[in-house]
């Protein structure tokens, strides 16, 4: 930076390229010698009224002692501004980032430093419950775009010194903040490490939501359609994770965090299970398993078995099976793969359409899809029941719907083919895929394959917090958990 | 690329060898769960009875000397597509039970379709008819040989069975589920000698 | 991503123990006419205690080196290695091709006798070589999960079973031909090719102990022993009159009206082969160093494909690839003539 003040404003503006929302307030400071000062924000992103009451009254009504520039710079940060967050720097690339920030950058003609003020007023959704992680019991706090609330939501939980918030920058172009959390004396140093590492060796140029790190963050070799990578909007989940050694990233301008190492069970865990009796927790545990089993094997078998064994259905549901696929003109895995392909048209639709019109495409798409195509036998009504069945009960473990789409699209054809043969084949592929997966060196599917007995306590079932307490299983000692660095060697 | 290029031809190859024309398919099958022998006119006939949800029976029944002469003359004549892995009951009138029933067993047991627990009864006349005339009268004779069985143990109802007994060979007579029809239905027991 | 960790013993154990039920799931008929119950429990008996002998040499070389025997053998003779591997190597081309031609029948003729075998075979195959490119580890954490399945379909096929049984008391003396006792015998003692796989595998696992063998192994000749007695008391004769009389007993398994059990017959054998195929596979590439190369396993899969397809042409070959005396033979050199060579001249070698 210059001394001067015109010309490091000059540099500024270039660098924003005279962007329309790039201000600057002049003013001069009444010292000895009148000292030219200037404000730089970034319209929008701060809050004018905080301006007015913590710089530029202070500044205009203080009486400077005599000094240079320097010295009245210092006696401005020291006794004039009135924020609670003053930061010093001299480059351009800080004041850069300072000012997207939300920060006033305060600069003085005759020195090279600059003061960056916090007065953010950007504004910003409100803290509310997250859609996607719906409980009866727990908080109602979700996750929101800022970093800095995210934190405090985190912090709140937490009031322990030991939980660390480490900032980091991805994207070359979009400079996105990140904040790495953990618990220190939890925390494995070397996932740790591993995880600087991979976010540094992004090449992205523009983070716009955290969903873009996942595939720096998983493993090499371990590529699979269940992801490592564990996602969660609520603070209070995140917190549980963070006791149990693991890692969250925190991305700026996205309402959800990153938690690693991330287990193939955890998808089946959820705050109510820690809230309810621990009998009620277990009944919903294997209801879970359950309806991820039958949303990702139903479609695929029922088309097996009315494809290639029909023997093996019970005779009274044979009969009807058969009387109402053969009123149909197509084959059963054709129907049931168009059903499943305009049931995911439905759903994407309802996830874009305006609210307004939602309840109206939801009528349309029972009436016309279910009970008129139905009756206008194109589709039988055996097939339809199956993959509704099957689509809601893809809905209980909603975090994992995508593998479970792509799965049961995949036993539809396979059982199509090749019958329960081609299934049960299929399903050592996926098992094998899923049992050499690894999330930061700890084993995808750890507490099932390796086994472990002790861990057992929150799989299935959910001990009682008097079990549960006695100690915290960090993820880093789960059995057969590799040497992160082995992966680069 | 490799990998994706040895995965499409696999996929390619899989597709082409596995023969997913043969498919059964259930909407093309016609499930035989009852199959009848009885005379008529010096000839023995072979009915077979399908699953269907209409009201009345639906069979079809073919002249032939044995079971699986009978399996191979209804593909041919009648129904292409007969399935018999869900046969679960077997009616012979005595007549024709003294000529077929040990062909007919051992045909069974050789076919891996077959079921091993198909029921097995012989009947006096009329009880065939009544196959014809009423849709729920399989259900009802399946019921008096388990009946029949509970109260004396020995009796073979199934095809195992009776398969067991025949290569069995100790020179003792076959107890095997007799329907009559004289006044009223009822399951009796009669013996059948086991030649050595 | 093929790791370097080692996995528990009894993980092992159990993928050994599943290995040993593709022989009764696969083997078409092994009971003589007027063998008795006992007389056979007394073949299993045989058989197993045949199979943990040949467990014995590469368990002793794990006991005092914590070494596989392909590792032990490149430490002590490492320029004849490559001897040891080819030979180990042919062995288990013919354990996946012995394994392959037994599924392929058994396929055939009760499952699907329209379905196109060549597909089966190449599709298992292939399946097969991607589980080896994954590595021993995640087969064997695979094995858990097929354990899981099969214990289910086992408990089911027998307890589904229990109301067919009518004991014969005449089955419970000790009656049999010599010539009976020795081909069932042999029969009995094909598992004994899993000591081969743990002589290879020996080297990844870790908390070993000998105890773990003995317990799979009367693990293994209980299941065997519960599968004879219902299928002499359950099935009876009629085992005699179709092949494949583990397929039999899950037909007629049934609760009240509930039917359709051999769809987990169906299952599970198809679990269990591609198991050994893919442990097969995995000894393959372990015993030449090449451990998780894709090129490697592919090239032994259509090596085995190939033999396949010619053993379907030349009946001659299908006799000596199925041939259980043969592969008793193979495998008494592979698990114990090769392994005591190596423990008898490594210690002479050390006294020297």
């Amino acid at each position: 930076m210059n001394s001067s003040l015109k010309s490091n404003l000059d540099t500024l503006k270039n660098m924003f390229a005279s962007s329309a929302d790039f201000t600057v307030r002049e003013m001069v400071i009444s010292a000895q010698k009148p000292i030219n000062a200037a404000i730089i924000t970034i319209e929008g992103m701060c809050s004018k009224e905080v301006i007015a009451l913590s710089i530029i009254n202070p500044l205009l009504s203080h009486s400077f002692s005599d000094g240079s520039a320097d010295e009245v710079f210092d006696e401005i940060k020291q006794s004039v501004l009135t924020s609670s967050e003053i930061v010093e720097f001299n480059t351009f690339d800080e004041a850069i980032m300072f000012s997207t920030s939300g920060f006033a950058v305060l600069a003085l003609d005759g020195t090279q430093r600059m003061l960056a003020v916090g007065v953010q007023g950007f504004s910003f959704r409100s803290v509310s419950e997250p859609e996607s992680e719906v409980v009866q019991r727990g908080s109602r706090e979700g996750f929101t775009e800022p970093l800095r609330i995210n934190m405090t939501l985190i912090r709140r939980r937490i009031k322990n010194p030991d939980l660390v918030f480490e900032t980091l920058t991805v994207g070359e172009e979009s400079q996105t903040q990140l904040m790495l959390c953990y618990l220190q004396k939890s925390a494995s140093p070397e996932i740790l490490d591993e995880i600087r590492k991979r976010l540094n060796k992004s090449n992205l140029k523009n983070l716009l939501a955290s969903g873009y790190l996942n595939e720096y963050l998983e493993d090499k070799g371990s590529m699979s359609i269940f992801s490592g990578v564990g996602i969660s909007e609520r603070p209070d989940t995140v917190c549980g994770k963070l006791a149990e050694g693991r890692v969250a990233i925190l991305v700026d301008g996205t309402p959800a965090a990153i938690i690693l190492p991330h287990l193939f069970v955890e998808e089946f865990q959820s705050v109510d299970d820690y809230s309810n009796r621990p009998y009620y927790a277990a009944f919903i545990r294997i209801l879970k398993y359950l309806s991820f089993i039958i949303a990702v094997f139903l479609p695929g078998v029922y088309t097996a078995f009315a494809q290639y064994h029909p023997e093996y259905f019970p005779t009274g549901l044979l009969i009807k099976t058969a009387e109402s696929l053969s009123a149909t003109p197509l084959s059963v895995t054709l129907e049931a793969l168009i059903i499943t392909f305009v049931y995911e048209i439905m759903r994407e639709a309802g996830l874009r359409i305006p609210k307004p019109l939602g309840h109206a495409v939801s009528i349309v798409g029972a009436l016309v899809i279910g009970e008129s195509a139905v009756s206008a036998g194109f589709i039988s009504s055996s097939t339809l029941m199956v993959i509704a069945t099957a689509a809601i009960c893809s809905y209980v473990t909603a975090s994992l719907y995508p593998p479970i789409t792509v799965l049961r699209f995949s036993y539809i054809i396979i059982g199509g083919i090749f019958g329960l043969w081609g299934i049960v084949l299929a399903t050592c592929i996926v098992l094998i895929n899923m049992c050499s997966k690894t999330s930061l060196g700890v084993p995808y599917m750890s507490s099932l394959a390796p086994f472990s007995m002790r861990s057992m306590r929150d799989v299935f079932i959910r001990a009682s917090w008097k079990t549960l307490s006695k100690r915290t299983i960090k993820v880093q000692k789960f059995p057969e958990t590799e040497d992160v660095y082995a992966d680069e060697n | 690329m490799f990998k994706k290029l040895s995965a499409l031809f696999l996929c390619a190859i899989s597709l082409a060898l596995s023969g997913c024309s043969q498919s059964k398919q259930i909407d093309k099958a016609y499930i035989a769960e009852t199959v009848a022998v009885f005379e008529n006119g010096g000839k023995t006939y072979y009915s077979f009875y399908l699953l269907s949800d209409s009201e009345t029976p639906v069979y079809t029944a073919v002249a032939a000397e044995s079971l699986e002469d009978a399996c191979e003359k209804a593909k041919k004549e009648s129904v292409p597509n007969l399935m018999l892995s869900k046969l679960g009951l077997y009616v012979s009138e005595k007549s024709s039970a003294e000529k077929n029933l040990k062909g007919d067993t051992q045909f069974i047991a050789e076919n891996a379709y077959f079921s091993p627990l198909i029921y097995v009864t012989l009947c006096g006349d009329g009880v065939v008819e009544m196959l014809d005339s009423d849709k729920e009268f399989g259900e009802k004779l399946e019921e008096l040989i388990i009946l029949n069985k509970k109260k004396d143990s020995s009796v073979s109802v199934t095809s195992l069975s009776i398969f067991n007994n025949f290569y069995e060979n100790k020179g003792k007579d076959l107890a095997l589920s007799y329907i009559n029809s004289d006044k009223e239905l009822k399951a009796e027991v009669i013996k059948m000698p086991l030649k050595k | 991503m093929l790791t370097k960790i080692k996995f528990p013993s009894k993980r092992l154990m159990l993928a050994l123990l599943l290995s040993f039920c593709s022989v009764i799931l696969l083997e078409a008929s092994y009971f003589p006419k007027n063998s008795s119950f006992l007389f056979l429990l007394f073949s299993v008996l045989v058989g197993f205690l045949f199979a943990g002998l040949l467990f014995i040499p590469s368990a002793v070389i794990k006991s005092k080196t914590d070494l596989g025997f392909i590792a032990y053998a490149d430490k002590k003779t490492p320029s004849a290695v490559i001897f040891v591997s080819a030979l180990y190597c042919i062995y288990f081309v013919y354990t996946a091709e012995y394994f392959l031609l037994k599924y392929s029948d058994m396929f055939s003729k009760r499952i699907n006798s329209d379905a196109n075998i060549y597909a089966v075979a190449f599709i298992l195959l292939a399946c097969a070589v991607y589980s080896a490119c994954k590595g021993a580890n995640a087969a064997v954490r695979c094995s858990l999960f097929i354990f899981a399945f099969s214990l289910i379909a086992f408990v089911v096929i027998i307890s589904g079973n229990i109301s067919n049984i009518e004991i014969k008391l005449s089955d419970f003396n000790i009656s049999g031909s010599q010539s009976d006792f020795i081909s069932t015998a042999s029969l009995f003692a094909t598992p004994a090719f899993t000591a081969v796989i743990f002589a290879v595998l020996s080297g990844s696992i870790k908390n070993f102990r000998s105890r773990h063998i003995a317990i799979t192994l009367i693990i293994g000749a209980a299941i065997f022993g519960l599968y004879i007695f219902f299928a002499l008391f359950a099935l009876g004769d009629y085992a005699q009159a179709q092949e494949y009389s583990a397929f039999l007993l899950s037909k007629t398994a049934h609760f009240e009206s509930v039917g359709g059990l051999d769809s987990f017959f169906l299952a599970s054998s198809l679990l269990c082969v591609f198991l050994v195929l893919s442990l097969s596979l995995i000894c393959i590439c372990k015993s030449s160093g090449k451990s998780g190369s894709p090129v490697f396993a592919s090239l032994f899969a259509l090596l085995i494909f190939i033999l396949f397809i010619s053993s379907s042409f030349f009946y001659s070959v299908k006799k000596l690839l199925t041939d259980p005396y043969v592969f008793n033979v193979l495998t008494v050199i592979c698990a114990a003539a090769v392994p005591c060579v190596y423990i008898i001249f490594g210690r002479r070698r050390l006294n020297v």
